[in-house]
């Protein structure tokens, strides 16, 4: 549906680079958010779900959630085909679910579903299926997410950074997820320790 | 070298200009031949598909980019219209959705809404023609109505005329100037900017003469309607899902 | 200024307004001159002796309406040089070129009329005045003395 005239304007107009007047490279946030929220941002007049021709819109507050006020481009990448975050994938931390423990090895860790479900939801996007931080999303991002199979740190650290956010890119979602959500999320991360 | 006389000297040089002068005025026609435009060959139609249609003004603003259109004046912009719950119908166009439209009623004040794009419907039977003083509104072979500018007064009366709001006198040019389809582009095989520039592909620009054009195919396909018919001006811009309200 | 709030909807183009002042003042003056040609032509056309001692001022002040009518519509315009191409050339589906060759025959008539009611004044200016004046009223009469 999309081609580079939609945003770069008919040939070699630049419609995007005529109104940056620093002539710059670097978009802004709000340059970035002005841009794309031209056709995606959600307005009663577009076309819903119903629609013949549906559209995806968003309301940039509930969008966001916690994540702070980044450019759009900090998680997609415009100029790829596929705009949706990756599906989630089976891992083997995945075996385990629901408490239950199918190896003797893995005796020790159990995975709940729910902690599934809310990393598929709301981290996977950055983090990856394999919890190595090896997304399409993260190359987008500075600093990268970290790999999990090397965590040294401990749930209640874990909890922690979930909550509170850590560093420039890792947003806070203490206002999202209720206490117990973050700890069965942390408990999942935990799950990709080696 | 046997030495040429006078009279010699002038016929050699009289036909030595005239086969010069012959060969220029032959040689243009036939290198352009081969790539020149013929405008009886073609016949142009537009559709505008309103469900499809965001109001991200893309189209307002390339159009804007490519034709140099001056503040204010619009060849094509995009309208909103709100069905109120009490039944009124709100109509907004601001700065004709050249920046994109904001937020203006709730989703629950609102029984239903929608957008659409507006611009010269170049007409089969066009108002702005009859009426020009000077004859510098004119209709090409094409179907594409277009104002000539070195013969247009700048009276207006073309934009008193036109039902459907598209025309305007360019401020600096002191003419009547208006959507022309992109015809610098259109002659040379290429899509008007605001077609382009659709990401929905709300916009379909074609040759209706062509069996396999979209834009044939949809208004076979779809129903169509057009704008004010009971004014009888049989636009070529077809529109698809055009509601009743829609002025 | 581009939501007319509570007014109803109006296209972004039609927000510039083109026909004002300038386009009233011509029907207001061409209502003065064809009212004046009336009042003249009830006394030398009708014979309504009442009217006898305005009809010739009506006449000639309808011929200095007439020299001034086509200024506002001519200020109006975006390209006055290239306004007498609408009696050259016009287009003759427009009501705006077909009135051009209206008013345009109607000022003739209106100066045919005037040339023949003042003929005793055109006669005496051509005896009594002087240079360039004399040399118009002259013509006036394609007589020259």
């Amino acid at each position: 549906m999309i081609n580079c005239e939609n945003c770069h304007g008919p040939d070699d107009i630049p419609v995007i680079k005529s109104e940056d007047k620093t002539g710059t490279k670097t978009i802004t946030t709000d340059r970035s958010q002005s841009l794309c929220l031209r056709c995606h941002l959600s307005l009663p007049a577009r076309p819903g779900t119903l629609s013949t021709f549906p559209q995806p819109q968003i309301v940039l507050k509930k969008h966001m959630k916690g994540k702070g006020n980044l450019a759009c481009f900090k998680c997609h990448n415009p100029h790829h085909p596929d705009l949706k975050p990756p599906e989630p994938v089976k891992t083997p931390a995945d075996s385990n679910v629901n408490g239950t423990s199918t190896t003797t090895k893995d005796e020790k860790k159990t995975v709940s579903a729910k902690g599934r479900s809310i990393y598929n939801d709301k981290c996977l996007v950055c983090h990856g299926a394999k919890g190595d931080g090896k997304t399409e999303v993260a190359e987008n991002l500075d600093p990268k997410p970290p790999d999990f199979a090397r965590l040294k740190i401990g749930l209640s650290q874990l909890v922690g950074f979930i909550a509170n956010g850590k560093g420039e890119q890792m947003p806070a979602y203490k206002d999202e997820l209720s206490g117990e959500e973050i700890k069965e999320a942390a408990g999942y991360v935990e799950g990709f320790k080696k | 070298m046997k030495k040429l006389s006078r009279r010699e000297f002038i016929r050699d040089s009289g036909i030595a200009l005239a086969g010069g002068g012959l060969a220029l005025f032959i040689a243009p026609s036939i290198v352009s031949s081969a790539t020149k435009y013929d405008w009886t060959k073609h016949e142009y139609g537009y559709t505008i598909e309103i469900d499809r249609c965001i109001g991200c003004g893309m189209c307002a603003k390339a159009c804007k980019a490519e034709n140099s259109v001056p503040d204010t004046f619009y060849r094509t912009w995009v309208e909103r219209y709100s069905y109120l719950k009490n039944g009124e119908v709100v109509v907004d166009s601001p700065k004709g959705a050249m920046d994109g439209f904001g937020s203006n009623f709730k989703a629950d004040e609102l029984d239903k809404a929608f957008f659409v794009p507006k611009m010269c419907n170049h007409c089969r039977n066009p108002r702005c023609v009859q009426v020009c003083p000077v004859g510098a509104s004119y209709i090409t072979k094409e179907g594409v109505v277009l104002v000539d500018k070195k013969h247009c007064v700048g009276c207006a009366y073309c934009v008193q005329a036109c039902p459907y709001g598209a025309r305007y006198i360019h401020p600096k040019l002191s003419t009547a100037d208006k959507c022309t389809w992109c015809y610098h582009r259109i002659t040379k095989g290429m899509l008007p900017a605001c077609v382009l520039a659709c990401p929905r592909k709300a916009r379909k620009f074609g040759d209706i003469r062509d069996t396999s054009s979209e834009v044939y195919n949809l208004v076979k396909i779809h129903r169509v309607q057009e704008l004010k018919p009971e004014l009888k001006t049989n636009p070529r811009v077809s529109y698809i899902g055009l509601d009743k309200e829609v002025r | 200024m581009h939501e007319i709030i509570g007014a109803g909807y109006c296209y972004p183009n039609e927000l510039h307004h083109y026909w004002s002042i300038l386009i009233v003042l011509y029907p207001y003056i061409t209502g003065l001159i064809a009212g004046a040609f009336i009042i003249s032509s009830f006394y030398h056309v009708f014979g309504m002796k009442e009217l006898q001692p305005i009809a010739r001022f009506s006449l000639i002040s309808a011929l200095g309406f007439t020299f001034c009518v086509g200024l506002p519509l001519l200020f109006h315009l975006g390209h006055p040089e290239r306004a007498l191409n609408m009696l050259f050339t016009p287009h003759l589906t427009s009501a705006m070129a077909g009135f051009g060759i209206i008013y345009a025959s109607y000022g003739v008539l209106l100066c045919l009329e005037v040339w023949l009611i003042f003929r005793p004044e055109i006669v005496r200016y051509a005896n009594q005045t002087k240079g360039v004046i004399k040399l118009f009223y002259s013509t006036c009469l394609r007589s020259y003395p």
